[in-house]
């Protein structure tokens, strides 16, 4: 009756979806930090696990999990984003503030300026090379795209980090 | 000397991997214990469910049901040669709420829609409230409806068209939140359309004209003249009511234009218009969407989110015109999604005092993964396969809902329960999503055969047990036949009984294609007409004489003149093929209407055929 559908190696979804929580976890916890910053990242990486869960189905086996997962968690971000903008321009409508606070800016982190000068989809490139320690193929995952033209991708971000960082007179 | 800054960024991260947390596993158990995985049925809830039939022009008839979140349709699949009525006939659609006649048996096991004759989709403008404007006016959206619904072959899309708005909302459209409604009223019938010099004469019938309020007079003639217009070959539209040319419509005076254009009709226009995808329509990938609107700084804001509410994209375009003007504007929107499913384009406008949202429309919208676009290739046979198993699956999952169903209306009907009427409620609901399943597994199944790669269907006659009772009262050309036809059955020898089934044969009451083909495509749809075959002869028979001829007839069922005559053990005898629940719908119709073969006393195998 059921032969039809796909049977998971792993035994019943739960299962399954226990065995890649466990293992990836602190990887997507990681990544929303590394965007959204620690407060907000928890929340984030249970929304990206509750969309795994719905589509526990779908979750590519290994070595592709990861990537897949970053990949549900870059639009939960996205969405957390959306949503907090939106709360800003409501908060700076009442309290006649300014709606954004600039990013806290580290010491010796002209090369963080200039990453928010780029567009979002160079930043976003850098981000999961630099700090997810990605690769083509598995950045292509993420963004949804082929290993080749996500080397392409990656080579001119890198290309316009360098020329921001000239730009915004970085000292690197 | 500068470094390079991208291992300058590497040394930024600010959450290296050696200060990650430990995952917390109370939080999976969390997801798992609250979130509800994937329906395998997506919105198809069989709870509460509103049915309504709807006659669309030239006698076919759909079923809409909705769980007040996403409507599903069904169509007939029996009335197609009942109709004569031509598209220029004055039956034009009407509305009835309770299931139609033949819905009881439509779902089971005794008939089979066309093979979809219909693809596509007709789009009508139908009404929706603001959700960021309480109190504003509805506005005109574009709303797709299938043909594939339909049980009839479409011969005159705008006629078609205007049936289906006539029809106005689903249930569960007009219990959504936005409110969908309609400003035609209720019973208006569409008396004639024709179509000349880009130039639609529509006549309807004097219900159009009556009902209240100056807003709702205008919204419906914009309503018709938009849906026409939305056609290439339509530009303006005349009206008639009752075959009278209209020139002033309604209580409130309203002057109509000869003929009604686009251009001077904008009153129920909302701020921002997707013309493209229509609302529930298919799109492809990349999705183009295009509409029109008249926002501040002409700038429209766009974004399109997956079936999870999960941003794909977003980004804004610029229309033709603005603040204070309407233009035209458009977008090509790239997007990822693993699977087809139903994500939605969303437009606003962003609010020029506080940067709210306004203005907000918001379609939903079959997205599909790329290379694989809303109308097939036939290079993604491979896509198409695994389309096909996955609907098999699902037929098979409601099959099992089913059979539980029917099981439960048993066990409630017998203990004289209150309830029956949900279960039956729950039962059309699967059933029309059952029919809807395979009339697009069938359409896959023509596509697999178009793109080379035919589904190879199985035996069902294999699951028969071999040995054919005997029958000793049979003539002789009888009972030589009846093996014969057994037999091929059992092995489905196509061959053998494309040579059996020779002549005046009848299969199918909407005749169609031949009788080898169509079995061929319902044992590949996992319909199973050779075990039925095969285990309809095995039961006892009956006779049914006429003038000219006698006819050995079984099930003997299929012989009584009313379900009453037949006996108690000849009942029985049907639960190898049917259930209680099947059996007490041939009770309610009068009479059986499950497969029955029939075989002259000559030896010629007439019929094998299901329905009434």
């Amino acid at each position: 009756m059921t032969a039809m559908r796909p049977i998971s190696a792993s035994g019943t979804p739960e299962a399954r979806f226990k065995v890649v929580f466990a293992a990836h976890y602190p990887a997507v916890y990681g990544y929303a930090a590394r965007r959204v910053g620690r407060d907000e990242a928890g929340d984030a990486a249970a929304e990206t696990f509750t969309v795994a869960w719905r589509k526990v189905s779908s979750i590519p086996d290994e070595p592709e999990t990861l990537p897949w997962l970053y990949g549900v968690a870059r639009r939960v971000v996205a969405n957390q984003q959306r949503s907090r903008r939106r709360r800003e321009r409501l908060g700076a409508k009442a309290a006649a503030q300014p709606p954004r606070a600039a990013p806290p800016a580290d010491a010796g982190a002209g090369v963080l300026d200039a990453l928010e000068a780029l567009r979002p989809e160079d930043r976003e490139i850098l981000r999961l090379a630099a700090w997810e320690g990605l690769g083509p193929r598995e950045i292509g995952t993420v963004l949804g795209c082929t290993p080749n033209a996500a080397a392409i991708r990656l080579h001119r971000a890198r290309r316009r980090l360098q020329s921001a960082v000239d730009d915004t007179g970085g000292d690197a | 000397m500068s470094r390079d800054p991208f291992d300058l960024l590497r040394e930024q991260n600010p959450m290296p991997e050696d200060r990650l947390p430990t995952p917390p596993m109370a939080t999976a158990d969390r997801i798992v214990r609250d979130a509800p995985r994937r329906r395998p049925l997506g919105g198809w809830a069989l709870a509460a469910a509103a049915a309504v039939v709807v006659l669309i022009g030239g006698g076919a008839w759909m079923l809409w049901l909705g769980d007040g979140d996403d409507p599903v349709a069904a169509s007939s699949t029996s009335d197609a040669t009942t109709t004569t009525a031509a598209p220029t006939t004055t039956t034009g659609p009407t509305t009835t709420t309770g299931p139609a006649p033949t819905t009881t048996t439509a779902g089971t096991t005794t008939t089979l829609p066309p093979a979809g004759p219909n693809e596509g989709e007709a789009v009508i403008y139908l009404l929706i409230d603001d959700p960021t404007a309480t109190g504003a006016s509805p506005g005109l959206m574009p709303v797709a409806r299938s043909l594939a619904v339909l049980s009839a072959p479409v011969t005159d899309l705008p006629y078609t068209t205007m049936g289906f708005l006539l029809a106005g909302p689903t249930p569960g459209e007009s219990e959504g939140i936005p409110h969908i409604s309609t400003a035609v009223p209720d019973d208006t019938r569409l008396l004639g359309l024709t179509v000349a010099d880009g130039i639609a004469t529509v006549d309807l019938s004097a219900e159009f004209a009556s009902g209240s309020g100056s807003f709702s007079e205008i919204a419906r003639i914009e309503q018709v003249m938009y849906t026409l217009t939305r056609f290439d070959e339509i530009d303006g539209v005349r009206f008639r009511v009752e075959g009278e040319p209209v020139e002033v419509f309604g209580g409130h005076g309203i002057v109509l234009a000869d003929p009604a254009v686009r251009t001077d009709a904008d009153t129920t226009l909302p701020a921002i218009l997707i013309e493209s995808p229509p609302h529930r329509g298919a799109g492809d990938n990349p999705l183009a969407v295009h509409g029109t609107a008249n926002v501040f700084e002409a700038t429209v804001s766009l974004a399109l989110v997956d079936g999870d509410g999960l941003i794909l994209w977003e980004g804004f375009t610029t229309a033709t015109c603005g603040s204070g003007c309407r233009g035209d504007w458009s977008a090509v929107i790239p997007y990822e999604v693993d699977e087809a499913q139903m994500g939605a384009v969303i437009a606003w406008e962003e609010s020029a005092r506080d940067g709210s949202q306004i203005n907000v429309r918001e379609h939903p919208v079959w997205l599909v993964p790329s290379g694989q676009p809303a109308d097939t290739d036939p290079n993604t046979a491979a896509a198409l396969a695994e389309e096909y198993r996955r609907l098999r699956g699902e037929i098979e999952h409601v099959d099992m809902m089913l059979r539980q169903l029917e099981e439960a209306w048993v066990e409630a009907s017998s203990a004289e329960e209150s309830g029956l009427a949900a279960i039956e409620a729950q039962i059309e609901t699967a059933a029309a999503a059952r029919i809807e399943l395979l009339a697009r597994a069938a359409q896959v199944m023509e596509l697999l055969a178009a793109a080379g790669e035919p589904v190879e269907s199985g035996c069902s006659g294999l699951s028969v047990a071999g040995a054919l009772p005997e029958q000793p009262d049979l003539p002789d050309p009888v009972r030589d036949t009846r093996r014969a036809v057994f037999e091929a059955a059992r092995t489905c020898e196509w061959s053998t009984l494309e040579s059996l089934a020779a002549g005046g044969f009848t299969h199918s009451f909407g005749g169609g294609d031949d009788p080898i083909s169509s079995w061929q495509s319902q044992e590949a749809l996992g319909l199973e007409p050779m075990r039925y075959l095969a285990s309809v002869l095995a039961l006892p028979y009956g006779t049914i004489d006429t003038p000219d001829v006698t006819y050995s007839v079984w099930p003997s069922a299929a012989a009584a003149e009313s379900w009453e005559q037949v006996s108690g053990a000849h009942r029985s005898a049907l639960l190898d093929l049917y259930s209680d629940y099947d059996l007490a719908g041939f009770d309610d119709y009068g009479g059986y209407i499950g497969y029955r073969v029939g075989i002259t006393d000559g030896g010629e195998w007439v019929y094998f055929v299901a329905g009434d």
